[in-house]
């Protein structure tokens, strides 16, 4: 079990396939693989990368081998009935192609046992409205790269606020330019400086302690 | 035009003289005297806004080799550079700014509308992340690597040729950390570095030659006053890389740029952006004359200038959302904050915190002008 989270936490895709599948066929239980070894590998990942201790490549390859390691898993899970700790929708605002920080906040999450609905970039108000009705989400997340862009948020918050469905979920929004007072000023539930504190706040929300 | 010079206070050209040596001192020295200004770039719509005529964007045939070049296209390019001349010289700079871009095959950029209607703005161009054109050895073996120098930096060159007396020009070659994660793709460059560090290291190698091959071409006009790096290396929690991986693969790199400027008689500049702070005492040591990029977020620029400001010349600083979405009120007040903690102490050349980006209102851009020429009237009687 410690050298799978081991693996995880190197990137060692492959390895952590084996390692995954050997346990499984030892009779481990696969909820256990899950909740105990592969959310905490990936937990103290995000950790090290809020720290400063891990940089990009290394939560990519981290996430890399979560990612493999759960394709073999995931029908474990569904068979003995074990479901996502909650569901967040999460895109980059119209206007906006910037992909990659998004991209590192869905690995954080999935990595947290979430089931993440990815809209993608250049993501149209519509777009968040139809998904939040579609999946019922607990929380939206929203990303942006420049001042200009981001204000897109601002119109997508309203747009959600008009639909009547706002009460539904809580926002959360990260990027380069936002900052605290952005959040405030546009009615987001939460800046996330970095994608481990969406994690943290995620993870608050489906808890009830935000 | 003419409202743009009243607002500048320049109604004849020649009223301030661009001298790159103020700017050399003011990189170079902690001498006490009136700011200076300038930047890594203004975009090709801000620079066509102050002038009030159309300005092609000219990187967009740099990025495509296989563009077929019209005369039109010539002629354009040819007024290109006269007016990004003006433009400096109207806005105060010492240099005129020249991008010598490497035509990388496959780099592929994006365009995207504006779409906030809040900030003056122009098109937006995004780079895929996902992918590059060279993510295998195979891609690597087969790769149409640029070989013409002279043509890359073919306006870089006509502009050291026809800049007024006293500018020099600033030239803008991109680095060899950009330009390999732009080839490769930063995710795919980030497997790689663990599972083909080899690939990597190819890929450096040959993006840094040329860029030495670049430098060391528009290093011997006269009138280029030095290199301008590009060079992102960090975002808001850190560097991309490890400090480590910037240690052993890039910044070696790096330095033979800086040796090869300095060896020319050049200033080297540095426009990092990001948090890239854990590396910035081996960028000095490099010797490195100045960096340029500075966000609030992450370290206001008085603070970078009160830990580095007497080994380092400090550029810019003028966060962007201020100067993008804030009243001139606002950017007065920051620009004088900044100018009273740096400016006063010397090595500070007044900018914004990232460049001239065409969100960026010109009332607002003018606005930190003229606050530094204020601030210099009260302090050293003159506005130059
Ligand atoms: C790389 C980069 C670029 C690349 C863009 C890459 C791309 N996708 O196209 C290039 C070189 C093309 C570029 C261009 C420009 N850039 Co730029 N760029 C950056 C840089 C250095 C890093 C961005 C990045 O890749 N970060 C890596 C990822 C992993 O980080 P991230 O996106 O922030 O995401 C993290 C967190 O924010 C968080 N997160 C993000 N979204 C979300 C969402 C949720 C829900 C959650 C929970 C978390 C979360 O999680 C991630 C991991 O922690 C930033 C500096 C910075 N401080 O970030 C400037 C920066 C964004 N750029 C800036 C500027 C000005 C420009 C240009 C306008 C310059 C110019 N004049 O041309 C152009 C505009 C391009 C355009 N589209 O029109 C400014 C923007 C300032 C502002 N307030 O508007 C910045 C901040 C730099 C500065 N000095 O001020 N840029």
């Amino acid at each position: 079990m410690e050298q799978l989270k081991e693996l995880i936490m190197k990137g060692n895709a492959k390895e952590t396939v084996e390692r995954v599948r050997k346990l499984l066929e030892g009779g481990s239980d696969p909820g256990g693989l899950l909740q105990e070894v592969m959310i905490p590998a990936m937990d103290e990942v995000g950790d090290l990368f809020q720290k400063g201790e891990y940089f990009v490549p290394e939560m990519l390859v981290a996430a890399r081998a979560m990612q493999q390691g759960l394709t073999v898993l995931k029908p474990r899970l569904v068979a003995s009935g074990i479901e996502p700790i909650g569901k967040v929708i999460i895109g980059t605002v119209k206007g906006d192609l910037h992909d990659i920080g998004k991209n590192l906040a869905v690995m954080a999450l999935e990595g947290a046992g979430f089931e993440v609905i990815d809209l993608g970039t250049d993501v149209a108000p519509e777009r968040f409205i139809d998904a939040i009705k579609e999946h019922k989400p607990q929380v939206i997340g929203m990303s942006a790269l420049l001042t200009t862009t981001m204000l897109a948020m601002k119109d997508t918050i309203k747009a959600i606020e008009d639909a009547g469905i706002r009460g539904q979920i809580k926002i959360m929004i990260g990027g380069a330019p936002i900052r605290q007072e952005f959040c405030d000023e546009v009615g987001a539930d939460f800046f996330a400086p970095d994608s481990t504190a969406g994690r943290n706040y995620a993870r608050n929300v489906v808890t009830g302690e935000a | 035009m003419d409202i743009a010079r009243t607002l500048l206070k320049m109604k004849a050209p020649g009223e301030r003289k661009p001298d790159f040596e103020r700017f050399r001192r003011a990189i170079t020295t902690n001498e006490p005297g009136p700011v200076t200004v300038g930047d890594i770039f203004a975009d090709f719509e801000t620079v066509g806004n102050l002038l009030n005529e159309p300005v092609m964007d000219y990187l967009k045939l740099a990025e495509d080799p296989d563009l077929k070049i019209t005369f039109k296209d010539l002629w354009s390019g040819y007024k290109y550079v006269s007016q990004t001349i003006r433009f400096c010289c109207l806005t105060g700079w010492d240099y005129a700014f020249a991008f010598s871009a490497i035509p990388f095959k496959g780099v592929s950029v994006q365009i995207s509308e504006n779409t906030s209607s809040e900030v003056e703005d122009g098109k937006r161009g995004w780079l895929n992340d996902n992918q590059g054109p060279i993510m295998s050895w195979d891609d690597f073996e087969r790769y149409p690597w640029p070989s013409n120098i002279k043509a890359i930096n073919a306006v870089s060159r006509t502009m050291a040729k026809r800049v007024p007396d006293g500018m020099k020009v600033m030239v803008i070659p991109g680095g060899v950390f950009e330009w390999t994660t732009w080839l490769m793709g930063l995710v795919p460059f980030s497997y790689a570095l663990a599972d083909q560090p080899d690939l990597v290291d190819a890929v450096i190698d040959k993006v840094n030659g040329l860029i030495h091959q670049v430098v060391e071409d528009i290093m011997s006009e006269p009138k280029v006053g030095g290199i301008f790096m590009g060079e992102d290396l960090g975002f808001f929690s850190g560097t991309f890389v490890s400090p480590k991986v910037l240690r052993e693969k890039f910044l070696p790199r790096t330095k033979e740029i800086v040796d090869l400027t300095h060896e020319a008689g050049g200033v080297f500049v540095l426009h990092s952006c990001g948090n890239m702070y854990a590396v910035m005492d081996d960028i000095i040591e490099i010797g490195v004359d100045a960096k340029h990029s500075f966000e609030d977020k992450i370290m206001p620029v008085e603070e970078a200038h009160e830990k580095w400001g007497d080994r380092i010349g400090i550029i810019g600083g003028v966060e962007m959302d201020v100067i993008a979405q804030g009243t001139e009120e606002q950017v007065r007040t920051r620009t004088r904050k900044i100018l009273e903690a740096c400016a006063s102490k010397g090595r500070y050349v007044l900018g914004t915190g990232n460049s001239v980006a065409n969100y960026v209102p010109q009332r607002n851009y003018l606005a930190m002008l003229d606050e530094g020429r204020k601030w210099n009237l009260e302090n050293f009687g003159r506005e130059y």
